[in-house]
């Protein structure tokens, strides 16, 4: 007899899911969050609700009849990160799923602002701070201290319900309704020309609402499904309006004393779709699919500018009539002519056409709402892309479990207004893969490809101003080279080590300037280690590099555009190191477990600027490396102290450390920069930030929890 | 039948099923009887003692629904007649899914999974390197609340062959997979996908990441070249990066790789100017390009506004 591979369930949650009882089940989980934040709070809890506090982490609910089920689930009750979730089964005809989830994102605790809202998208500075520093008797960091200090905050409240409702043994009607609100506030730039830097708390008052629905017929013959998937974008705020802290009146230039800007315009996506598979002899299928798509906004459009000292250019028209036409057609077919050999070809058209008219603005634009330019400025232009391609490849299984697979893809796209007109792309994979062995698992994969453009059109970047030559590394004839490796060996049952190396090559041969190569290495191995029924203990250890050189050109004008000596470069050399363990302890002590938990994970990021022989330029002077360093334990233990109720203790350490020229405090050592510096006149200062750092924080969180299960 | 008893360990049911999958009979037998070749859950259970258990916990034991192996012939559903095992369980196996090649089990699996998610197995790229259903799930023995998976979620699961991307994510720019609100099915469909990448949602991987970010997916006025109907992972790396935004390079630098327009985006910022060009401290090019997913002012053509 072969053992079972799991015994039955004691616990007592999921011996009465197995019972179509119709007795209620479940567990409660409640307890009390303590915790300790030296530092930014705000990113340590990011993503979640971690404060203080009496809390219910868990609860569910369930019950199971002969031919229906019922599962409720709460997460988090209160709390900002709450989440809700009812999922309800008359079997075979009718499942159910209810959610609600409440994502926040906390961008900080301690930025400062001297901005107020007084109507939604209008942020004001008290007039008299907006004087003073147009005066010149002060500077905005004379009035860092009275900025206003607040919580920059966003969240989601995500509203979705799926049904599916069985009408036939082979016949599904789909229903998902799903409602994001999202509410809070973002950092935004918001400036008013190249020497000014000001970044405001912008609204954020949206919902999205989606629907779905679909008719699918599927047996083993085949499968057919229709379905309509709409989206509606809603944005309450699509303006924002704010006020230039450097300057209350207009001067004689007409410079700005407030800004305009369109926010995120309310837009509509459509798709009808259908697929079609039929299934045939030797394991063969073949499917298609065809979607038609529209995405439309129709937002009216501001003025060129609110500047009143400014005569604002005609618009040419007064909305956006913005316009996207997609459609997808795509097959797929696989087969096994014999046993062991699998084949698949696989055909995709995706084309996003663009149909928005051009928008002219023959009577010029406004540059920051401070600049009038009154000759022609260039029309819109739009980019549409219709993208083939073509993969076939064939698996042989070499030996038992392995499969030796050798493809090769064809893949083409059409541009509008890109640099190339075409580019063509040829791709070659050879993979070994060894699964289901239960000793071994080997997964290797080479891949080389190779992209060429066709037509390309320097003037589009000549007319802007860009240099000529080739660039753009997602069009930019490229060549790439992929290896992976993962080996995992299962000598017993007690032991598992898994090896995996990456290796990726890109090089951009032709390209003058931009991205020249990009390259990856990985490696990482792990251990994973069940000696009894005591003991569980996994590891891994790793180490990932990435580098990059890219090129760059410092020119002013159309001499300097031609003088290699005035070539830059920008080499990136990166690399993350990490180390992650866990140890679960079943029983150490009578009705005990124990789990401890350990990730650590370390990256430095360098960005060194070279430049050629007999350079023109200045030596620069080197930026300091960026580092993320981010190490979090954990310690679990809890007691059972009888079938039905279990106490728990848990402890976190999380430690986090940065060092970010750009975004660090030693950079950002205010809401004005730059600090006012011996010698230099009161209005040096040209920022006004809200003081969003990439900050270190240490924090001791505790749980102690009980856990109910009926 | 009594349908509040537990499924398998019941005799097999007589709910008409329209196909049978490959190992089950094409006619079951006489009312509470097994059909020929087939010895009945209730025998499996007497040795394999605990299985009705897991497998009750499970859809798969749910016989009011005419899909499920319950509905059918139960444990010989998919591990196939039993009645020559039970009379010689030494040298006679059933169906030992540990022991059949990956596409063997696929085959067995898609019998009843062919639809919805799964839809799209059979070509997807997982199914193309050997990957069955059974290396990441298990029918008998999950460790995962659900899916039933053979960890004891989806970021351990994936991890399996994905550790890079599950690494990323402790990275500080990430999305809140690691803080439990998303997971790797938020996006993928491992089952296969009529997007690209195995994208869950939409045709394009913008499509997929407008999903959730809909304010990005226009269409504009102005759009931006490389974004408009291309990818979002041009500029941002998904799964997770030590750049704020989770983009794949550092402003300035990113920008660069494509814009070597004269003056400021042609400029070395170097230690020099880290406090004093708003091209390099803070939000750096966005600082001024905020509306750089595309814009709807009229003046908006370099996304100044």
């Amino acid at each position: 007899q072969d053992p079972p591979t799991r015994p039955a369930p004691t616990d007592p949650v999921d011996v009465k899911r197995s019972a179509l009882t119709g007795e209620a089940y479940g567990r409660i989980d409640f307890g009390g969050r303590f915790n300790s934040v030296d530092g930014d709070e705000a990113r340590y809890q990011r993503y979640r609700d971690l404060r203080p506090g009496i809390y219910a982490t868990e609860g569910l609910f369930g019950r199971r009849g002969p031919d229906w089920t019922l599962e409720a689930q709460a997460w988090n009750i209160g709390y900002r990160d709450q989440k809700f979730d009812v999922a309800y089964n008359y079997v075979g005809r009718l499942e159910a799923n209810f959610l609600y989830d409440q994502i926040p994102l906390f961008f900080s605790r301690d930025t400062r602002t001297l901005y107020s809202e007084t109507a939604p998208g209008v942020l004001r500075i008290d007039d008299a701070i907006q004087q003073s520093v147009q005066s010149g008797s002060t500077t905005l960091r004379d009035f860092q201290d009275v900025a206003t200090r607040f919580d920059l905050r966003v969240r989601r409240y995500v509203t979705q319900m799926d049904v599916v409702f069985n009408a036939s043994r082979d016949t599904d009607l789909y229903f998902n309704v799903r409602s994001v609100k999202r509410s809070g506030e973002m950092p935004y730039g918001a400036t008013f020309g190249f020497s000014n830097a000001v970044e405001v708390a912008a609204p954020v008052d949206t919902r999205t609402s989606d629907f779905k629905t679909a008719l699918e017929w599927a047996n083993r013959r085949g499968l057919i499904r229709v379905g309509w998937d709409g989206s509606w974008y809603n944005n309450d705020v699509q303006t924002l309006i704010w006020d230039n802290p450097l300057r209350f009146a207009p001067d004689a230039a007409g410079n700005p004393t407030q800004g305009r800007l369109a926010l995120w315009p309310d837009n509509t996506l459509n798709y009808l779709h259908g697929q079609a598979a039929v299934n045939f002899a030797r394991s063969g299928r073949l499917s298609g699919y065809v979607a038609i798509g529209q995405g439309k906004s129709n937002a009216d459009l501001l003025p060129h500018t609110i500047n009143t000292a400014l005569a604002s250019p005609e618009l040419s028209r007064s909305t956006a009539q913005a316009e996207h036409r997609m459609s997808i057609a795509q097959f797929n077919f696989s087969m096994r002519p014999v046993r062991k050999l699998s084949v698949v070809a696989k055909g995709r058209r995706a084309d996003v056409d663009v149909r928005t008219p051009e928008f002219l603005r023959d009577t010029g634009d406004v540059t920051y709402d401070a600049t009038l330019r009154t000759a022609p400025a260039h029309a819109s232009e739009y980019y549409s892309v219709t993208r083939n391609t073509f993969d076939a490849d064939a698996a042989f299984e070499v030996l038992p479990f392995t499969s030796l697979k050798a493809g090769v893809g064809v893949y083409g796209a059409e541009y509008t207004n890109r640099i190339f007109d075409k580019t063509n792309e040829n791709v070659f994979r050879l993979s070994l893969d060894t699964t289901s062995n239960p000793y071994v698992m080997l997964r290797a994969l080479y891949e080389n490809r190779s992209r060429d453009g066709e037509g390309f059109e320097s003037e589009i970047l000549e007319e802007v101003g860009e240099l000529a030559g080739l660039r753009h590394f997602d069009v930019a004839d490229r060549d790439r080279q992929r290896f992976t490796l993962i080996a995992s060996f299962m000598p017993g049952s007690i032991v598992g080590v898994t090896g995996s190396a990456g290796v990726g090559r890109d090089k951009y041969p032709n390209s003058a300037h931009g991205l020249l190569n990009a390259d990856t290495n990985q490696y990482s191995v792990a251990v994973d280690l069940v000696p009894n029924d005591m003991y569980s203990f996994t590891a891994s250890v790793g180490l990932e590099q990435y580098t990059s050189l890219q090129r760059s050109r410092n020119a002013n004008n159309a001499a300097d555009q031609a003088n290699p000596l005035r070539d830059w470069t920008t080499d990136w050399d990166g690399d993350v190191k990490f180390f992650d363990f866990s140890l679960d302890v079943a029983e150490p002590i009578e009705r005990t477990h124990v789990r401890l938990g350990l990730d650590w994970t370390k990256s430095k990021d360098t960005y060194l600027y070279g430049t050629v022989d007999g350079s023109l330029l200045t030596a620069p002077e080197q930026l300091p490396p960026v580092l993320n360093e981010l190490l979090r334990g954990e310690v679990d233990v809890t007691y059972d102290i009888s079938d039905h109720v279990r106490f728990g203790v848990a402890y976190w350490y999380d430690d986090y450390n940065v060092q970010d020229f750009a975004l660090g405090p030693t950079t950002l050592t205010g809401i004005a920069l730059p600090p006012v510096q011996p010698g230099q006149g009161a209005t040096a200062t040209n920022a006004l930030l809200l003081g969003y750092l990439y900050r270190p924080y240490t924090a001791h969180t505790g749980f102690v929890r009980l856990t109910y299960l009926f | 039948r009594d349908l509040a008893e537990p499924t398998l360990s019941a005799a097999p049911v007589t709910v008409a099923v329209s196909e049978a999958p490959p190992a089950a009979p094409s006619a079951s037998g006489p009312e509470g009887q097994a059909p020929a070749g087939y010895a009945g859950s209730d025998t499996c259970v007497v040795c394999h003692e605990g299985f009705d258990t897991t497998i009750n916990a499970s859809k798969h034991g749910l016989a009011r629904n005419p899909r499920s192996p319950a509905a059918a012939q139960g444990c010989e559903t998919c591990h196939g007649p039993g009645e020559a095992h039970t009379q010689d369980p030494t040298n006679v196996k059933p169906q030992q899914f540990d022991k059949m090649s990956a596409k063997a089990v696929s085959d067995t699996c898609t019998t009843c999974h062919n639809r919805g998610d799964h839809a799209n197995w059979q070509g997807s790229q997982h199914e193309m390197r050997n990957v069955t259903c059974t290396s990441c799930h298990s029918v008998h023995s999950p460790k995962s609340e659900t899916g039933q998976l053979k960890a004891a979620n989806q970021l351990q699961q994936c991890a399996t062959c994905h550790r890079d991307k599950v690494n990323k994510l402790d990275r500080s720019g990430h999305m809140p997979v690691r803080e439990g609100k998303m997971e790797c099915s938020s996006c993928h469909n491992p089952h296969g996908s009529t997007n690209v990448r195995l994208l869950r949602a939409g045709n394009t991987i913008n499509e997929a990441c407008a999903s959730c970010h809909a304010e990005k997916r226009g269409p504009y006025l102005f759009e931006h070249g490389g974004i408009s109907g291309e990818s979002c992972a041009t500029c941002h790396d998904p799964h997770g990066s030590s750049n704020d935004r989770m983009l794949v390079a550092k402003l300035p630098f990113l920008c660069q790789r494509c814009h070597n327009h004269t003056r400021h985006p042609s400029t070395i910022y170097d230690n020099r100017v880290t406090q004093s060009s708003n091209r390099l401290y803070s939000r750096s090019c966005v600082t001024c390009h905020s509306a750089i997913h595309g814009s709807n002012h009229p003046s908006g053509s370099t996304f100044l506004r």
